[in-house]
């Protein structure tokens, strides 16, 4: 299904009524439904994601009230990651385009523009035909993704970069901004970390994310706390990489392992999902 | 007055017999030609001929004379024709026999002396093969035939055509070369001295671990990793790691090395492993071979050998394309409207590359200012089959700084013993080596990294667990049919270094480390 919704239509989503420049035209695609609207988490971030940012949103996501609906960019990193997660655990989606409707932008993301238009999720975009992209329809793309949510969330972000714009908007419009705090040598942490200095609410579960945006369900909160609940398997390897990342080199020096019993160790725990590697360095997940 | 004697024509390093008729008419006006396809430098080697032969104080016949190249459908290239046409128009002359069953080969020189000429070693070999008992070659390039064993041979190194003159004309015989009786045995089988490149190398263990299974499997190597993380280090320590060349291997390089007159002076088989690293910028012509005549590129340069390519991602992408049927079949084959000419390029491909346009993508000390877009563009460049094509991948990292501090230092020493020093390496891929060679013994192959899909289903033994892990890694990583192989391939090397039988768990599990991702 496709079509435009108009300013003053009665479908027009009510939150970004409220803003100071609100477009007046939408061009949409996919499942309009009622309630798509009414809880919109904005997520956002860099779109070189480290894979903590990866497990960052799978995690709150897990716990996420199916209430929300999803609202982020498409672009590579953190919004196709948010976009993917949401498709994946049954929460409805937005994406919000910075170019016309039938332009697929990035052009890796074809699949990921299907299964969002068929899978009941919807694709907005203030532009229709197929006009690229520019410098500016980003930034314009970044206010109707603030101006839709309730909440927006900042998974990871470099210094300077377009995630910190769509916050800067999200607070001109009041609001919530939540930060999900990382490490502060990590150059995709620096935006966050810089967010929660000046107030931006820091998030360490999918709970508090629900609780801010009021649809706490006591019963779910008590037993499962925002603590590490998933894998306590005692290997000693994956309890060093949750410390800090390593190379295998360094994780062979630190362990006093071998390079060969490490390697094969190292790719055992990949397979079962336990490690992940990114250029070189190991994490666990 | 006709004459017949013979020499050869190389197409690629296949040699093939040439007959060189030389015809003196009594009648008809004084001329020298040469028919039977002959090229630029066959052509020119009238005027060679004419002034060596004045030069050396005999006359050239003032009468008709015609030289036939046979078979006359065959394009003959080279200045080597210069001696067995000069020779054909003295005996047609003076009238004096041409000794049967030899063979002639060298240029000459307005002087009359005979210079070096490139291709000694495939025709000694031809030669000797082919069941001639004695042949003529340029007294420079006698080192050349040093190689062969057949004794039975006679080999005249001659140095002008006045002495051979003389020789052929019995008025002074020449002096036989006079071989070794078997070779000195410092040649074959000796490493190189020192590690220097490998011991330099700090830190980095992964990346040396990659190298010694390398070494070992003659497999491919690709490193990605940021400027100075000690890639081209790597890729020279490599070349440092790797065996002499077997003695059947040497024959196969010292031919490619002979044609293309590249034979140190004095020594007569390579045994060092040829290192090539060739610039980005290169023509196709220059690596992967071409010409109107086919010449043989860095590709068979480097066979048997490494070929190191720098900069993966700045080579030319149809260069990059041509690199896959060599690398899987191990020789290029050329064709031209003249035929086809095949040469061996059976060579362990080891490349490097930057993880971005930058270069510091995943630098600790350097922010990367790439789009994401271009990333993936600078990516894309080494297609799929490119890459699927190398065994071994491997993320470099700079040794961080402070790691260089004393108190790592000793750390690293510790990792270092429990895996062994440098000669233990060597000692290990020998080794490995060996136990290769006498797996592969007939089947025409040396090495794990060669062996075809029946040869991999014959030879490999895996323990259950190990093909259960396979896989597992199969379906989560989402491997193409040809990783698979290399994978499998991989895990015998390691599980040869370690003198095992039989492919276990851990041997698999490392093998697997090395196929990256998709």
């Amino acid at each position: 299904m496709h079509g435009i919704l108009k300013a003053g239509d009665s479908n027009y989503p009510s939150f970004l009524k409220l803003i100071p420049d609100p477009p007046k035209e939408l061009f949409w695609k996919g499942c309009l439904d009622g309630g798509l609207f009414e809880n919109c988490l904005a997520v956002v971030g860099s779109r070189k994601m480290s894979p903590y940012g990866e497990r960052v949103v799978e995690y709150f996501f897990s716990e996420l009230s199916p209430k929300i609906t999803i609202v982020s960019g498409f672009m590579y990193g953190v919004d196709a990651k948010a976009h993917k997660e949401a498709l994946k655990r049954g929460l409805k989606t937005i994406a919000v385009l910075p170019c016309g409707l039938d332009f697929v932008y990035p052009r890796e993301h074809v699949s990921l523009y299907r299964s969002i238009e068929d899978s009941g999720g919807l694709l907005i975009s203030e532009y229709g035909g197929s006009m690229g992209p520019r410098t500016w329809t980003y930034l314009r793309r970044n206010r109707i993704v603030a101006g839709l949510s309730k909440a927006l969330l900042v998974i990871e972000a470099s210094e300077k970069s377009g995630s910190l714009n769509t916050a800067e908007l999200a607070s001109l419009y009041n609001r919530d901004i939540l930060a999900v705090p990382g490490n502060i040598f990590s150059e995709v942490s620096k935006g966050c970390l810089q967010l929660i200095k000046k107030g931006a609410k820091s998030m360490t579960c999918g709970f508090e994310i629900n609780e801010i945006m009021g649809l706490t369900s006591i019963g779910l909160f008590s037993d499962k706390a925002c603590s590490e609940t998933e894998v306590s398997k005692t290997d000693s390897i994956v309890r060093t990489l949750r410390a800090f990342p390593l190379t295998l080199d360094d994780l062979s020096v630190f362990m006093s392992i071998p390079i060969p019993i490490l390697s094969s160790k190292i790719t055992q725990l990949c397979l079962d999902g336990l490690v992940v590697e990114d250029r070189g360095k190991f994490y666990a997940r | 007055m006709l004459v017949k004697l013979d020499s050869v024509v190389f197409s690629g390093l296949e040699v093939k017999k040439v007959v060189v008729e030389v015809n003196i008419s009594l009648r008809g006006l004084p001329s020298f030609d040469i028919v039977g396809l002959g090229g630029r430098s066959v052509e020119e080697s009238r005027h060679r001929i004419k002034a060596a032969i004045q030069n050396s104080g005999l006359n050239f016949p003032d009468k008709k004379i015609t030289v036939n190249l046979a078979p006359a459908d065959i394009v003959k290239e080279g200045s080597f024709y210069d001696l067995p046409i000069c020779i054909g128009v003295l005996s047609a002359a003076f009238k004096f026999t041409i000794p049967e069953s030899s063979l002639f080969f060298g240029e000459l020189s307005l002087d009359g002396q005979v210079r070096y000429t490139r291709g000694v070693f495939p025709l000694t070999i031809y030669a000797s093969e082919n069941g001639y008992r004695r042949i003529f070659i340029p007294g420079e390039c006698v080192n050349e035939t040093e190689g062969i064993t057949d004794r039975s041979i006679e080999i005249y190194p001659v140095t002008d055509v006045r002495a051979l003159f003389r020789h052929l004309s019995h008025t002074k015989k020449m002096e036989l070369h006079q071989r070794p009786i078997s070779y000195p045995n410092s040649q074959v089988g000796n490493f190189q001295e020192g590690l220097t490149n490998f011991d330099s190398i700090v830190g980095q263990e992964q990346l040396k671990r990659a190298l010694v299974i390398c070494a070992a499997g003659g497999h491919n190597l690709i490193m990605t990793g940021p400027p100075g993380s000690g890639k081209s280090m790597a890729a020279k320590a490599l070349s440092e790691l790797l065996p002499p060349l077997l003695e059947k291997e040497s024959v196969e390089v010292t031919k490619i090395y002979s044609l293309i007159g590249r034979i140190p002076r004095g020594e007569f088989l390579i045994t060092k492993r040829p290192f090539r690293q060739p610039h980005h910028t290169s023509s196709y012509a220059g690596i992967i071979g071409g010409g109107n005549s086919p010449k043989p590129g860095e590709i068979t340069l480097a066979h048997r050998g490494v070929l190191f390519l720098d900069e993966l991602n700045e080579f030319n992408r149809n260069v990059l394309e041509a690199l896959r049927q060599p690398l899987e079949s191990g020789y290029v084959s050329l064709s031209r409207s003249g035929g086809t000419v095949t040469y061996p390029a059976g060579f362990i491909l080891v490349a490097a590359s930057n993880p971005c346009p930058c270069g510091f993508l995943g630098d600790l000390y350097h922010e990367c200012r790439c789009p994401v877009g271009k990333i993936e563009q600078y990516r894309r460049k080494l297609s799929g089959p490119i890459m699927d094509r190398i065994d071994l991948h491997v993320n470099v990292r700079p040794v961080e700084k402070e790691k260089l501090g004393a108190v790592f230092n000793k750390a690293f020493d510790k990792t270092r013993v429990n895996l062994g020093n440098s000669n233990l390496f060597r000692g290990q891929i020998v080794k490995a080596r060996e136990i290769q060679r006498l797996r592969f013994e007939g089947e025409g192959i040396f090495t794990n990294s060669e062996m075809d899909n029946a040869q991999i289903g014959k030879y490999l033994r895996m323990s259950p667990t190990a093909v259960s892990l396979l896989n597992t890694a199969m379906q989560r990583m989402n491997f193409s049919a040809r990783a698979y192989f290399k994978i499998v391939k991989i895990a015998r090397t390691i599980s040869d270094l370690e003198e095992k039988e039989e492919v276990t768990l851990d041997h698999m599990a490392e093998a697997i480390l090395y196929r990256p991702g998709t």
